[in-house]
């Protein structure tokens, strides 16, 4: 995979409206309602962020975000390198064209054939995406250090992009696969396996703090130990139980099989939702400093 | 008007607009990134020769920020980039984002005030847009009240809470 150089403005204009993406995230609205909007033109990224109407301080504000992005040593870059790189790991890519749109529900019935990962290897894998979410937040804050403190404090306070990106993990990549144990299973996980036989360890180790293979698996269940109870308990309050996935998924996607397991799987190959929102994160926090900067 | 050239003139209107409106939503952005390429390119030179004026650490700003709980408000810093800290600070759904930018690394910011009317003690006070109050303080620390919540006077108010005297004496070395 290679990393993006598209500029801010085009990755958030060419973000898609109507998606798999879409459709799954507006079916977690119950979990975190009003919190996201699907926000896919750079300018209105910065309206809805500024709340600024003026044309002319638009422009200023878009051409400073900009400018903050395009100089790599704000690393704002890496943090989208970052999203890019979870969502496209053990990737099917089927083109849209193949995603049946069907009254109001998208089909997947076509991907019959799909075979998920063992428990273990899905449970590596919600692990090492959620040491991706502490990366991207340290490139995007600038927090020195591995920030893993400070990352799980930060959580109590996701809103928008972040919290709704918050819920689908929780939703797609921990409950739905793993069950409500979650975190004891991605904890074993990360004690049992061997990190370098993962594709998505190897692929996203650049972009890991810790220095080394050991230092990382070390942040990786540092990560999952700081930040753990406060995942559980977000799936407790808001309702977040395989269930209760399992219908909403039901009402806006077809599938062919009614495993658990499969559908996860389906969901994750389908959909990019932590690049969508991930994108979406970057670029406001980038326009928030712009604003503050002009 | 007959209906044919009512026809057309609606046609050739929608031909004329058309293009506008769909055309890509990049093409407003595509001069300003060509320029902030060549920015940067030219930083990260002057950079590696040195000539680059270094702008303050963030962490060496934090100190400046209104404390925590200040008016009830409760504090939580959000990015801290070199010559760049941001703080959001809540109180009961009310939200205000304050942050002070070394404008060492940005000097386009420092024209505005020039035609500031308004004074926070003795450096200049001017608004932005409709949601910003904004001191510069020193000739070199911007600070800033952004908020959607907040009108001007409240604005005002929570600038003179960073630590203004603290913020005049300090000035680190750009070498």
């Amino acid at each position: 995979m290679s990393d993006s150089d598209d500029p801010i403005y085009k990755l958030v204009n060419d973000l898609p409206g109507t998606s798999v993406t879409g459709a799954v995230l507006h079916m977690l609205d119950w979990v975190a309602p009003g919190q996201w909007k699907n926000i896919t033109h750079f300018e209105e990224l910065i309206k809805d962020q500024t709340g600024e109407d003026d044309q002319s301080l638009i422009q200023q504000i878009g051409e400073r975000a900009i400018v903050l992005y395009t100089d790599s040593s704000n690393n704002y870059q890496k943090a989208v390198w970052c999203f890019q790189m979870v969502d496209s790991v053990d990737k099917t890519i089927v083109a849209a064209s193949a995603v049946n749109l069907i009254g109001q529900k998208f089909d997947l019935g076509f991907l019959k054939a799909l075979t998920p990962q063992p428990e273990t290897a899905q449970a590596l894998d919600a692990a090492i995406k959620l040491a991706c979410e502490l990366a991207s937040f340290g490139f995007v804050n600038g927090i020195p250090g591995d920030g893993v403190g400070e990352f799980a404090k930060a959580l109590a306070g996701y809103g928008k992009e972040d919290l709704i990106r918050l819920a689908a993990f929780i939703a797609f990549d921990c409950v739905l696969p793993l069950g409500p144990n979650f975190i004891d299973k991605m904890n074993d996980a990360v004690s049992s396996s061997s990190l370098t036989d993962n594709k998505l360890f190897n692929a996203a180790s650049k972009y890991l703090p810790g220095g080394g293979i050991e230092g990382q698996k070390a942040i990786i269940k540092k990560n999952i130990e700081s930040a753990g109870g406060q995942l559980t308990d977000f799936a407790k309050v808001k309702g977040i139980e395989q269930g209760s996935i399992f219908e909403k998924v039901k009402g806006v996607v077809n599938f062919s099989d009614d495993k658990l397991d499969v559908v996860a799987a389906a969901i994750d190959m389908m959909t990019s939702y932590y690049l969508h929102t991930g994108i979406q994160s970057v670029a406001r926090r980038v326009i928030e400093r712009a604003y503050s900067e002009i | 008007m007959r209906w044919s050239s009512w026809l057309a003139a609606a046609l050739m209107a929608c031909a004329s607009l058309v293009p506008a409106a769909c055309s890509s939503e990049n093409d407003r952005w595509e001069g300003a990134q060509k320029s902030a390429e060549v920015k940067a390119e030219a930083r990260a030179e002057a950079k590696a020769k040195g000539e680059l004026p270094k702008a303050a650490e963030g962490d060496s700003l934090n100190k400046f920020f209104p404390a925590d709980d200040t008016d009830g408000l409760k504090r939580t810093f959000d990015q801290e980039k070199e010559g760049f800290v941001q703080a959001t600070f809540q109180k009961d759904g009310a939200k205000a984002t304050l942050s002070i930018s070394d404008v060492v690394q940005n000097e386009d910011a420092v024209k505005k005030f020039s035609d500031a009317t308004e004074k926070l003690g003795d450096d200049p006070l001017t608004t932005v847009g409709k949601n910003q109050t904004t001191a510069l303080i020193a000739k070199r620390w911007q600070i800033k009240v952004s908020s959607q919540d907040m009108d001007h006077a409240a604005r005002t108010a929570l600038l003179g809470k960073f630590d203004l005297a603290g913020l005049r004496a300090f000035n680190p070395s750009t070498k």
